[in-house]
């Protein structure tokens, strides 16, 4: 089934439908919830939480964007509001590591490889961003997304989503560096 | 400095230092000037040529604008830290798509189904619900029940009720025909409920009426006696 008509499906409630479109954006969605809170429980949970959110608003969608791009704009923000939240209490709470959230992962036994070990070392440097750029380098580095669908989901003019992809880029070269990248 | 002087003399490429710096820390120049590097790149290169800018500083500023050309590379070949820093962009490039995607664990997708399926609109929820509950036999002969209940003595009232500005002898008349076809559909409702369970006998009655009096063992048969003469 093609991707309009799998999301047609998924409109009319058809159950099939929506765990074929969970199946094929699976992936993207958790490596997109990777890149903001670098934990795999807590990647889960915020992947989780995406595509309830995608469930419910799904009507909504109304094929004017890609479909990737409005799913995409969806994940950003129920991955802000989980940021949010869990500054908020870790104000409240003083065991929780502050800084936690954006600290780089410890290498695992997985890091073995190479790829993770590149994959390891990218959310380090990506962590040490501010959170313009790695919002940036996720949405087009990453994701892949245009710069007119950025710009749309960002509210900000094409020109200006340009700019701060090459500032991020910039950010993102410089903090490899300072980490001593494998390259 | 006023952005409107630095975009107009990004327009006419007479940019300087002062102007360099405006634009590293103003979107709206920095996108301006980008448009601009995107639309004559050969001015651009003349421009950062000319320049008096530290080149270390052209080349992080061309990198933010994304031009890619043999200057450049010539600087990032002399000078270590530039060299690095275009590596280290070059090999983000070839990486970054590694972080792409990431395998979740095996049930991620059983439990997104599950916890999504708890999470339907309330309508959809209450009509799921609603149809598990029909299919039960016993759903059925409740459902009869009640419309019989319903039909019969609310409806029945509201009717008399309804009539009363008619002549006294033509009530009872109207009265007894709109409950007959009332009573006719009642036992339509309730033959097709039967059919709908198929692995149930179908209960022979004449009228929901009397079965519900037989149900309730003739506690009003003064009052179903009147109503249903």
């Amino acid at each position: 089934m093609q991707e309009p008509q799998l999301i047609e499906a998924c409109q009319r409630n058809d159950a099939l439908a929506w765990e074929q479109l969970v199946r094929n954006y699976q992936n993207r969605v958790f490596g997109f919830a990777m890149t903001f809170v670098h934990h795999r429980d807590d990647a889960h949970d915020l992947a989780q939480e995406i595509f309830v959110r995608v469930y419910k608003h799904l009507n909504s969608y109304d094929g004017s964007s890609s479909f990737q791009a409005w799913l995409f704009a969806l994940a950003r923000n129920c991955c802000i509001d989980r940021i949010r939240r869990n500054k908020v209490r870790s104000r409240f709470m003083a065991h929780v590591d502050e800084e936690a959230e954006f600290t780089c992962p410890q290498p695992t036994p997985q890091d073995l490889t190479e790829t993770n070990n590149h994959r390891s070392m990218l959310q380090r440097a990506l962590a040490t961003l501010s959170e313009q750029s790695r919002e940036m380098i996720v949405l087009k580095e990453i994701q892949g997304l245009k710069f007119r669908e950025i710009a749309d989901m960002l509210g900000i003019p094409e020109g200006t989503a340009k700019s701060r992809s090459g500032r991020a880029r910039l950010d993102l070269a410089q903090a490899l560096t300072r980490l001593g990248y494998g390259g | 400095m006023h952005c409107q002087t630095v975009q107009s003399n990004i327009k006419l490429n007479q940019l300087t230092e002062i102007h360099m710096e405006h634009i590293r820390n103003c979107d709206t120049c920095m996108s301006c000037w980008v448009d601009q590097l995107g639309s004559v790149p050969d001015q651009v290169t003349a421009f950062i040529k000319n320049t008096s800018l530290d080149p270390c500083q052209a080349l992080q500023t061309r990198l933010i604008g994304g031009i890619d050309d043999d200057l450049l590379q010539e600087h990032a070949d002399h000078c270590k830290p530039c060299g690095e820093l275009v590596a280290a962009l070059d090999w983000a490039d070839n990486n970054l798509t590694a972080l792409r995607e990431d395998i979740p664990d095996p049930n991620f997708v059983a439990t997104v189904i599950a916890v999504t399926s708890g999470s339907r609109p309330w309508w959809s929820t209450m009509m799921k619900k609603l149809s598990q509950l029909a299919m039960r036999p016993r759903f059925a002969l409740e459902a009869s029940f009640v419309m019989s209940i319903v039909l019969f003595p609310f409806v029945g009232d509201l009717i008399e009720h309804r009539l009363t500005n008619i002549p006294t002898d033509t009530t009872p008349f109207i009265t007894n025909q709109i409950q007959q076809k009332v009573q006719q559909a009642g036992i339509l409702s309730f033959q097709w409920t039967q059919l709908q369970i198929g692995h149930m006998q179908p209960v022979q009655v004449e009228s929901p009426w009397k079965w519900y009096q037989s149900m309730t063992h003739s506690e009003t048969k003064g009052d179903s006696d009147e109503r249903n003469p």
